[in-house]
């Protein structure tokens, strides 16, 4: 294995973990748990899904250890389970980043608006997006310290706020239903959400100094999440008025935490978190874009870079797709659905991450691993069963549109899937043709 | 398998239409790499080194790589003589860079501009 001249420490695995999954929307995604996993049902629920996401984090190490690749989980799936399922799954993957993106947007108008109400958020979200999509086209690169920089700030503040909040006079914890395995479980289903992004770091590791480092880094960056969203999560059961700032709970716990300072803090972080998820999720995004779109997947003009070298063509795709996106929601109000369908796919993820590491171990026996996960087949299998009933719990949330017994995050998925198949057998015919085309008679 | 001499007919073909390409001296002024080429069947290594817009095969390792390739010796040769393009055996897994993605994209687009489409 070669060692490249420059390489990313462990700190920065670490960071670069956490700042992936430390969303805005994560603020909004814990009161949807306070609604499904009342009292301290909701924080524990949190830090369940932390431990279960180990599971998850060996799996992606393995995966990594094994194939590493900036290219991630379209590899993986490719080899392990076949390119019609790998390419389906990729684009709903996209699709996860874009749903992401746009949870962010709104989670961020709504902050804004709170905090400065002469200025309607729909600006907000324009003026944060274009500022995202500029700086990618400029191909502007946080650097590795800033980058580290920001993320244990954020985890920071948010933990010390939280934590001065629990003291906030007023403040009681809700006693816990009766039954509440029930509750429980709705709220670790949506919990795995605040940990969406967290395995995003693994297509980096071909710039790791010690892959081997990988699955520690995963798991400090799930313990200092479960920590920091578990506190606030906490806060939140405590403070009954939370909700009083609307669509902005962080808010509402800086104020009870530091009184005007804490509000204006709390509004800086959901700036700083906002920025970075759009930032990250359009460079992650249109490289996938960018490498599918080179390989006749997508349109061939998706696959043409900048003279900066970037790929410009999908950066305005993606940017195009996420402001039509967060406006919808934004206009609406309906983002649970954005948070359901994200804990689903999220733990959809998962368990196809486990699928294909059991296809890869048993296709590819022969390939060197840097890390096996421990336990033979427990840790995948384990994966694969709790993150599908997991999901399903997810996908059957409600979701306050109307008609409530429908499960409207399926069916929304289950449409997705079908369209992502559907253009997936289209693509995989065009090019077998091709393919076949080229070749002299 | 390919033999080592093909390797290095491969990489030396590639350093020839590098330069004889202008716009490639221009796009790379400045973007100074060491790059390693392993193929896991052969024992040594091959090293690119550009510098000053200008790209050259040093025999020995002129320092620490800032990216490293390795495929099989097949594929390498393949790739550097312009047979495959890098994308599609990138994407299966089958050629593996370690490097800065900003890196690992604009040796893409130098392979297209030494090969074309």
């Amino acid at each position: 294995m070669s060692v490249l001249q420059r390489v990313l420490g462990f700190r920065t695995i670490v960071s670069t973990s956490a700042g992936l999954a430390f969303a805005a929307v994560n603020f909004l995604a814990v009161l949807e748990i306070r609604g499904q996993a009342p009292g301290i049902l909701g924080p524990l629920g949190i830090v369940v899904a932390g431990a279960l996401c180990l599971l998850a984090a060996a799996v992606f190490s393995e995966l990594n250890g094994t194939l590493p690749s900036a290219a991630g989980i379209r590899v993986w799936t490719l080899r392990g389970l076949g390119d019609p399922f790998s390419l389906t799954f990729t684009l709903l993957y996209l699709t996860t980043i874009l749903a992401v993106i746009a949870a962010d947007g709104f989670v961020l108008a709504a902050a804004l608006q709170t905090a400065i109400p002469a200025v309607p958020g729909v600006l907000w979200i324009l003026a944060f997006l274009a500022a995202a999509l500029l700086s990618n086209l400029r191909g502007v690169r946080t650097a590795g310290l800033v980058q580290d920089l920001t993320t244990y700030a954020l985890l920071a503040v948010l933990i010390i706020v939280s934590a001065i909040a629990l003291g906030a006079p007023g403040a009681h914890l809700p006693p816990t239903p009766p039954a509440w395995t029930g509750d429980l479980f709705g709220g670790v289903a949506l919990a795995v959400f605040v940990f969406t992004g967290f395995e995003w770091v693994t297509p980096l590791a071909e710039e790791v100094r010690d892959p081997k480092r990988m699955p520690t880094g995963l798991a400090v960056s799930l313990l200092l999440l479960a920590v920091a969203f578990g506190l606030f999560a906490l806060v939140a059961a405590r403070l009954p008025g939370v909700s009083s700032t609307g669509l902005a709970p962080q808010l509402a716990v800086g104020r009870a935490a530091l009184g005007g300072a804490g509000f204006w803090v709390m509004l800086a972080v959901t700036v700083v978190t906002a920025g970075t998820t759009f930032n990250g999720g359009f460079a992650a995004a249109s490289r996938l874009v960018y490498a599918l779109g080179r390989t006749g997947y997508l349109p061939a003009t998706l696959g043409q870079l900048s003279a900066r070298f970037v790929p410009a063509r999908a950066l305005y795709l993606l940017a195009g797709v996420a402001a039509a996106l967060t406006l919808v929601v934004f206009a609406t109000g309906r983002y649970l659905v954005l948070i359901n369908a994200g804990a689903t796919l999220e733990s959809a993820m998962y368990v196809v991450a486990a699928l294909a590491l059991l296809g890869l171990r048993r296709r590819e026996a022969a390939l060197p691993r840097t890390y096996r996960a421990p336990g033979g087949r427990i840790v995948p299998i384990a994966t694969v069963v709790l993150f599908g009933v997991l999901g399903l719990g997810a996908a059957f949330t409600a979701t306050g549109l109307p008609l409530p017994s429908v499960p409207w995050t399926l069916i929304l998925l289950a449409i997705l899937a079908v369209a992502a198949y559907g253009y997936t057998r289209r693509a995989l015919r065009r090019r077998s043709t091709r393919v076949r085309g080229a070749v002299p008679s | 398998m390919a033999a080592a001499d093909e390797l290095t007919r491969a990489l030396d073909g590639f350093v020839e239409r590098f330069a004889a390409e202008p716009r490639l001296k221009a796009m790379t002024a400045g973007w100074d790499r060491t790059i390693e080429v392993r193929a896991d069947d052969l024992p040594a290594p091959y090293w690119l080194r550009i510098e000053g817009g200008v790209l050259r095969r040093p025999d020995e390792a002129p320092g620490k790589p800032d990216m490293a390739i390795s495929a099989n010796s097949d594929l390498i040769r393949d790739l550097f003589s312009g047979r495959i393009s890098p994308t599609e055996p990138y994407l299966t897994g089958d050629l593996r860079l370690l490097a800065s993605e900003a890196d690992v994209m604009r040796l893409d687009v130098i392979t297209l501009m030494v090969w074309g489409e």
